[in-house]
Order: structure tokens, then sequence, then C-alpha cells
């Protein structure tokens, strides 16, 4: 049967291509990222969180060109490879392992993935379908800001920060989940008493238990921001963004021996979710918090790494230099070792406090905490 | 004029906030404030005004703080203690104000670049550094960092020359200058994290093995040693030390019981060496030549081995036999050692160095020093130790008073509490703080009712018939000079009494260097001396603790190997040093307590710690010498 329909012609298909890519660029003025979406082959958005990733000094980027090639040619993927199983089913086996630990430990296989699971959905429906904010803005850009971290650390996130998203840093074909450019990274901590009981877990998991706080959480956070007049959208928990770099960018903390950002607040016993907001609440600035100073005194997570996943130098990696860790190594001791968690475990951030860490560096690195150094003084007027 | 808020921190027991006048001296600030420099130690530097402020040397703290008028505005003082490298300073500078303040400037590239490569050692003049600062600067970061540049380069040149020509961090800061702080600590360099993971698997003999490349005198420094690696442990900066000696005690003393325990060493190389005192350096060196081929001889005045170890040591702290033991297995290589052979009396120095290939003079300071009337109530702290170890003498004073501030003091003191004395008192020069004596010793001391009287010393003797009843002190108000000479100064207004029978100088000694005078000469600090064939090394080159003596060992040995066209010391077998994964509740494990001597006996203490506890506590290390050495990066923009 022949398609009735008219073919279009070639050169009007090219003409409306042109147009709209025309359209595209002249709507961005600075920082254009071209990403691969469904619809378009590609759309150009605004990277707003670009420059501040390019300035940071605490993101070690050699070449800005050889990452954004790379970023264009080879976007991250939806999660890690270990974790993105795309098409799997739910009754995938290399999933069972983990609902098997979750049942051992908690009593229920469904313990944490029920909650991040009604989590996502939400998120998801939210994408899809906005859900109506307060038309009244009850707080300004400024206190909103102070009201969410106050919130946000009676929930359970330690660290709190605001930055700009860096586009290069969202996964492939998720760019539709953001639709606003400022980010409030929420770091959730995984409470010492159940890392205390790592390598062998009971009742609770640390890291399961902190994806399922985020979950949980982090859509009380955007309700109540919702609440007071601004619109926002809560991510999911699945690796749709790197969140290391943008936690450092929103000076959160600074990179570890094993590449996830340490807080001073709870070392590196956090996982990160984050809230989309539209507004420009002020942003924080990154910071040097003398951590990788002390790391490269200590190593203790690369010496007791027991997979070898974690690297004893910095290499060259997407442009940076960093200390990637490898994926696999780690993922197979996340799934048959409960977790695994050594090198949260034998954390001095995590485990002994940043201020013990910081009083074993001479004392001139104190320059760099300026505030840390005036919060200890005493007679405070 | 008041300063309001002035923030008071660094290197200090009790940092704070407070309210000060102008006329406040940093001292004051220091003392009165802050509590004084952390863990007893020194002030070396002042810092006021922030990272980019004036600093003020340790000397010139009676300054007042209206005197930094400039700097005052920034309202903060820091103090940095004993513990201060120049190096990760300047190194620490460059990077905050290229990465915190923003100031990205080719000169401070340069200046940082300079001193990253001192810090790793890739530089071996400080050339650059002084062209560098010697440029003109256009900014005020730029104009604050050089400023800072050139005092520190001015007021730390010893530092940066260590660095530059031997590359070496005493304070163990640069860390891509060695392999972990503890082995930078050690005069020997013994591989520290190396035996101690070979422990942790249970591998004593391995680990004994490993210790004696470096350091032959094992069993006794896991018994005597001043652990400065243990002042160094970087686990003990963040939590507490590992009991690194009292681990080395354990693995030598497991080792000792072992029947099996064997070295090898080079066949014979047809070359004699002469080694003149069997104290710590001459039984080392005799040890690491042997080992690699030499026919070696050493000669001993005294009936017993070991110097001032078997000497100076009191039993309750080291045992003979203990000593001997390691003797023992020195001899097992060949070595003959020769007492109650004064060199210059039993055999003329001549023929030794005639008969001999090469010659090493290691005789230490012999000689104690005493001030004072002629009276047998009077003597030095050396001859009454060496009296009561080796001669077993029991007669001591009732009150008895020991003039000196050091471990030879304290041993003394001690000493004669067991001996039955009714009250010993230690008189010191020095402050509580500055006595050179170790913090451990000093505690034992007066857990042993010891009383310590500081900032002292003899005024005069009381003597009644000949017989000595008493002294009177003197305060001591500053022990050097404005250059750092000894010099004492005296309050001879504040004097008082002391009741005293018997006074036990400890306050050094002397070389007697009789055997070997007008024939070589030997130099401070030098192991080589006027004579190419005659080496010299321990205390007789420079005073210093037992570890010292072994590390100048090593040193002669190989000099003396080379000077006699020898290929290098033969140290055994390369050992190889495992690399599992470290356990991840290491934080979870507290220090082991070694179990200590109590009682007054002259009975040393046996074992410091059983097998559990040793494997526990090797469990402690963190294997810093695992971690990467590369410098951090430093992005450009």
């Amino acid at each position: 049967m022949m398609n009735t329909k008219k073919m279009p012609l070639y050169s009007e298909i090219v003409k409306k291509w042109h147009k709209d890519k025309e359209d595209m660029r002249s709507s961005v003025s600075e920082n254009p990222i071209r990403r691969i979406t469904d619809d378009k082959a590609y759309t150009i958005f605004a990277n707003k969180g670009k420059q501040i990733t390019d300035n940071n000094p605490y993101v070690n980027l050699v070449s800005v060109e050889e990452f954004d090639l790379i970023i264009e040619n080879e976007p991250y993927p939806v999660a890690p490879v270990t974790m993105s199983r795309e098409g799997a089913k739910s009754s995938d086996k290399a999933l069972s392992p983990f609902l098997l630990m979750h049942k051992e430990v908690t009593g229920d296989p469904m313990y944490y993935i029920r909650d991040m699971g009604i989590s996502k959905e939400k998120c998801k429906k939210d994408f899809m379908d906005p859900p109506p904010f307060n038309s009244q803005k009850k707080l300004n850009q400024v206190e909103m800001k102070y009201e969410i971290k106050k919130i946000a650390n009676k929930l359970g996130f330690a660290s709190v920060g605001v930055t700009k998203v860096d586009r290069r840093f969202i996964s492939q074909g998720v760019d539709y989940q953001f639709p606003f450019d400022t980010i409030i990274l929420l770091g959730y901590e995984m409470p010492m008493e159940i890392i205390s009981r790592y390598p062998t877990p009971d009742k609770e998991l640390g890291a399961f238990g902190a994806y399922a706080g985020c979950a949980n959480n982090v859509q009380k956070i955007a309700d109540m921001i919702r609440e007071n007049g601004y619109d926002c959208r809560a991510l999911m928990t699945t690796g749709e963004i790197k969140y290391p770099q943008l936690a450092v960018n929103a000076g959160l903390g600074n990179y570890s021996t094993y590449g996830v950002c340490v807080t001073p607040e709870v070392g590196t016993r956090l996982k990160y979710t984050a809230v989309l907001i539209d507004a420009e609440l002020p942003l924080d600035n990154p910071r040097d918090f003398n951590i990788e100073e002390f790391c490269s005194r200590c190593r203790m997570c690369q010496k007791s790494c027991p997979s070898g996943a974690i690297p004893k130098e910095e290499i060259m990696h997407k442009g940076a230099i960093k200390r990637q860790t490898r994926y696999m190594n780690c993922f197979e001791l996340m799934t048959y070792d409960k977790e695994c968690l050594k090198c949260v475990r034998v954390c001095p951030f995590s485990m002994l406090g940043y201020e013990t860490c910081m009083e074993s560096l001479p004392a001139y690195y104190r320059y760099n905490l300026d505030d840390e150094i005036n919060v200890r003084g005493g007679n405070d007027d | 004029m008041m300063i309001k808020n002035l923030l008071i921190v660094g290197d200090v027991n009790n940092p704070c906030k407070n309210d000060v006048k102008e006329g406040t001296t940093i001292k004051e600030l220091l003392e009165g404030y802050a509590g004084g420099i952390k863990n007893n130690k020194q002030i070396k530097l002042a810092q006021i005004g922030g990272a980019l402020g004036v600093l003020i040397d340790g000397n010139e703290i009676g300054n007042e703080l209206g005197q930094y008028q400039d700097f005052l505005d920034k309202k903060m003082i820091m103090f940095f203690g004993e513990i201060f490298c120049p190096v990760d300073y300047l190194r620490f500078i460059t990077r905050y104000a290229i990465r915190e303040l923003r100031v990205d400037t080719p000169l401070l590239r340069q200046l940082n670049n300079t001193i990253e490569m001192i810090a790793q050692g890739k530089s071996d003049t400080l050339e650059a550094l002084y062209s560098s600062t010697d440029t003109g600067s256009t900014g005020e970061v730029e104009g604050d960092i050089l400023k800072i540049f050139k005092y520190i380069v001015d007021n730390f040149e010893d530092d940066f020359i260590q660095h530059v020509r031997y590359k070496k961090c005493k304070h163990g800061i640069c860390r891509g200058l060695f392999i972990s702080q503890c082995v930078n600590a050690c005069p020997a360099d013994v591989h520290v994290p190396g035996y101690i993971e070979l422990m942790k698997k249970g591998d004593m003999e391995n680990a004994y093995h490993l210790m004696r490349k470096n350091n032959p005198l094992s069993f006794v420094c896991g018994k005597i040693c001043a652990r400065p690696c243990e002042e160094r442990c970087r686990r003990g900066e963040i939590e507490s030390t590992v009991g690194v000696r009292a681990l080395k005690h354990y693995a030598s003393d497991v080792v000792s019981k072992m029947d099996s325990f064997e070295e090898d060493k080079m066949p014979y190389n047809g070359k004699t060496v002469a080694i003149i005192g069997a104290g710590p350096a001459g039984l080392s060196s005799a040890y690491f030549l042997a080992r690699s081929g030499y026919a070696i001889t050493i000669y001993e005045a005294n009936e017993v081995v070991g110097g001032m170890l078997a000497t100076g040591i009191p039993e309750f702290r080291l045992e003979q036999s203990v000593i001997d033991h390691e003797v023992e297995l020195i001899k097992n290589l060949g070595v003959k050692i020769l007492t109650k052979t004064k060199v210059g009396v039993d055999i003329s120095f001549d023929e030794i160095e005639k008969n001999n290939d090469a010659l090493l003079i290691a005789t230490g300071l012999q000689r104690g020093v005493k001030l004072g009337p002629d009276s047998e109530q009077i003597e030095t702290a050396i001859d009454f130790l060496k009296a009561v170890k080796v001669n077993k003498r029991e007669g001591v004073g009732q009150s008895v008073v020991v003039i000196g501030g050091g471990d030879v003091a304290i041993d003394t003191a001690r000493t004669a509490v067991r001996l039955g004395a009714k009250k010993v008192t230690i008189v010191s020069l020095e402050s509580k703080n500055e006595m050179p004596a170790s913090v451990e010793e000093i505690e034992e001391a007066l857990e042993e009712d010891i009383r310590i009287i500081n900032n002292a010393s003899i005024h005069e003797y009381m003597l009644v018939d000949n017989q000595l009843t008493g002294i009177v002190l003197k305060e001591c108000l500053s022990i050097v000079d404005t250059e750092g000479r000894f010099n004492p100064t005296y309050d001879e207004s504040h004097l008082r009494t002391l009741n005293a029978d018997h006074i036990l100088y400890a306050i050094g000694q002397k070389a007697d260097n009789r055997c070997f005078e007008n024939k070589v000469d030997i130099r401070h600090k030098s192991i080589l001396t006027s004579n190419e064939k005659v080496f010299a090394a321990g205390d007789v080159i420079e005073a210093g603790i037992a570890i010292k003596a072994i590390a100048e060992a090593r040193d002669a040995s190989a000099l003396i190997d080379e000077y006699l066209g020898g290929d290098g010391l033969y140290l055994g077998e390369e050992i190889a040093i495992p690399e599992s994964p470290l356990n991840c509740q290491s934080w979870d494990i507290e220090q082991s307590v070694e179990e200590k001597n109590n009682g007054l006996g002259f009975n040393a203490i046996k074992m410091v710690f059983d097998e559990e506890t040793a494997q526990k506590e090797a469990s402690r290390c963190m294997r810093c010498d695992r971690n990467s050495t590369k410098p951090l990066f430093l992005r450009r923009f």
C-alpha cells in the first residue's frame, strides 16, 4: 500500500532544521551546549553552570576543550554502566542479591526499594505534569535559601549548598528533567551508628538507608518550597547527574581520594540528592576545606579497598586530573559484600570528624578556614 | 588602645578570642591567653594579620602587639610550634593566594613552582628560589607574599639547604621526600611500616631481618630507643601513636628465642677493618661490614660489650643479657671482639692502623664532667651508673642530688632510688618543658617520688668538716644568649638551700681521645677524619641518642666499603612487604598500653605485649609508605 501522505521535500526539511537551530542558538546567549534529545536530534541549552566548573580551582580540569568534546561526543550514561540496566526487568537476576541482602539485614526485601520507587514515580510524574505551587511568594530568595537549609538539616541532610547546573554532568537523554538551572545540593547523612556496624551491618544498611532517606525527604523539601511560592523539581536518586562535581561547585566540600565529595559535616558518610528550583537563590562558592591536603597524608580508603577500585595515583580522565574509581570492582563488592562501604568506614573525616583531621595538619592550613576559626573562638560577643 | 576580639590560634593549647590591650606582649598572649604551645613545645614563629601578615620570630615575642599596628585590623594572631617546615609553609601560601584569593599571576606561579620543586626534591640548589624572590612585585598580594618569602628564606636557610642538598625534610612535612613520617624521623631510616606489616602477618623473623637492615641493635632499641618515630607517627597526629618501640621489642624477643635465626653474609673479601669501641656505633659498623665480607676486630677497653648501653643505662631499663644476645648475633658473622683491650695501653694505635685496611673510631664520650670541690661525695653520673651496673656497687647517699636535665640525669636519679636513697632530687638548669630528657622518663621519675627542681643551678656547696651537708641553689633566668650560645644568667638574690650528702653530675661527657691524639684529627659531625683510612662515628663526632650512632655507623660503613673498593654494603636479601587491604575498623582499635616496670627493683620488664596485643597494635599502622608521594595538582586557568 502506498503512503498517500505527501512526502516533504528534502530542501524543506533542511530549511526547517536550520531555522530551528538558529532559533535555539539565538535564544541562548552564553555557553551553549548541544545535548542529544529524542525529538530534535539535539537541543541547544544554555549551560549556566559551565562557568562555575571551568573556574573552580577545586575541580582539576586540565583541558576544558577536551572535557567539552568528550561530553558532547559521549555524554555520561544514564547511570554508571554497572547500575544502568536499560530494558532489564525488575525480576532481573542482578537485582535479586540486593533484595536478598535487604531482606536479611532489615527483614523486608522492599524495606528501601519501596520508598525509593514511590519517590521515583513522583519525580517522573512531576516532570510530566508539574505540581502546582503557591502563587504567593511567602519568602524572598535569600529567606528561601535560609529556610531550605534549616529544614533540610532537620530532615537529615547534613550538607546543603546551592549552585547552577552544569549540564555536562547530566546523563544522556534526561535533560528534560532539568527545566531549571538553580540546583540545591542535599547530602543525606548515613548515621554514625549504622556505619559503625560495618562490615557486618545489622538491621539497617548505610547506603540504601541513605538512598531511601534522600528519596523520602527530598519530596518534603520540594513540597516546602512549593508551599513558599517557588516552582521546583525533586531529583530521582538513579544517577541522572554526577553529584560530586556539583557538590564541589556548591562549596559543600572537596574531592576525596575516591572521588566522592567529602564534607566537613560528615565526611563521606552521605549520599547526595538535589532539588531544582525556579529562583535565583544566592549561590555558594567553591571552597578549600584542606581535604585533599589531609587525604594526601591519609589514603586509608585506598589502602583498605578490598577490590582495588580506588587508584593510588590521580590520572587524566575526561579532561581532568582525578582519582577515577573502577566501577566494576566497586560494584561487585557493593553487591556481594553487603554494600562493602569500607572506604566510608575507614575514612577519618567520616569516623573521627573533620576537626580532628584538621588538627593534625600544620596550623597554617587553618588560614583556609577563617569562618571555622571564628566559630571556635571563645568570649564571642 | 584595646583590640577587640583578637583571635589567638595555631599550635596552642587553648585557641581563643579575647579583647587585649595593644601594650600586651606576644609572649603574654601565648602564655596568658592561649595556654602556651601544644605538647610542651617551643614557639618557632608567630604571624599577625592572617596568611599574608607579618611574621615574628620566636625570640622576638617580647614585643608588644602595638608594634604591628598595620596588621592588627585582621584581628588574628597565629602561633607556630617547633614542627614547622618553611618549605611547606611557603607552598601553602602560594596555593592559598592562587586558589583562595584567586590571584594567579606569573610571579606567584613561578614562586609556587619553585617551592614545589624543592618540596619534591627536584631542586638541587636554591638559585631559583633566590632569583624569584629578588624580582619586583606589581600587586598587593604579590608584595606581601614576596615579603613572606624573603623573611622565611632568610630565617630558615638551614632547612632549605637540607631540602635541596640532602632531600630531607627533618620535620616530616614534605611528603614527597620520604617513605613515611616515621621512617623520616628515624635517624637510621628503619622501615617501620614494613616490619609492622610483616608482624601483622605473623612473620616475626622477616620483620626482624628487615629491622636489622638498618639497625643491628633492634632488640636494644626495642627497649630503650627514644622513639623519634612515634613522635611523628601520622596516626599519632590524628588519634594516638602506634606503639612502634613496643612492637619492635616484641618481634625481637620472639626471634631471640628462635634457634633457627640465621644471617647470611658475603664471602671474605680479604680486607680487614678494626673498630675501636664496642658501643652502638662500633657494634653496628662491625655488623654491616662483616655481612659485606670484611674481617672485623673490635677493641674494647671495658670488660663488658655495649659501650654506654652496657655501662650508662641502668639494668632496670636494659639488661646486659639483651646486649649480649645481639652481640652474639654479630659474633656469629665472624666479628672478633677483644674486651679489656685499651688502645694506647694494651695495644698501640699505630699497630692497629698498620695491620688493617681501614679503621673506625667509635670511642664515644667516656669521661664524665663534674664541678665543685674534690670530694668522694661528688661524683660523675656515668661513673656511678657504671659502678652500679657493672661492678654491682650498692653505696649511695641518703639525700642525693643529681645535677642535669637529660636522660642520664633521670637514669641516675632512678638508680639512686633503687639503691635506697631516702630523698632524690634532680636539679635542672632548664625549665620543665625544655629539659632534654624524654617526657616519658620524666614522668616515670616523678612516679618514683623523685623531685625535680627546674631553672636552678648550684651557687654554693655546704661543707662541714669536709663533709658535704647541702647545697645552695640560685635561680637560672636564661640559658642561651641572643646569639643562641650557652651563656646562662642567674638571679643570685633568690637563693635556697637543699640538704645533700651525695651529688651526681650528669651535665655531659667528654671524649677521651688520648689513644689517637696527635695521630688523627676528628672533626665535629664528620665521619671522615684527617687520615683517609681512619673513620669516626657515634658520640665521638656528635653527642646523641643510640639510634643516631647506629645511623652514623651505617653511613661510616658505606664510606669504608667505598674506600676499600667495595660495591655497596650487603644487607641481606630483599624482603617483600605485603600490601593487603587494611582493616576498615582500624580506627576503633585503641592504642595498647605497654606493660610498665612498676616497683623499684632492678629487674627490667621482660615483655611489653603478648601475641594478641602485638597483632592488634600492628594493625593500627596506617601504612603511610603506601601513599602517593606525588604533588597535589594546582590547576591553571
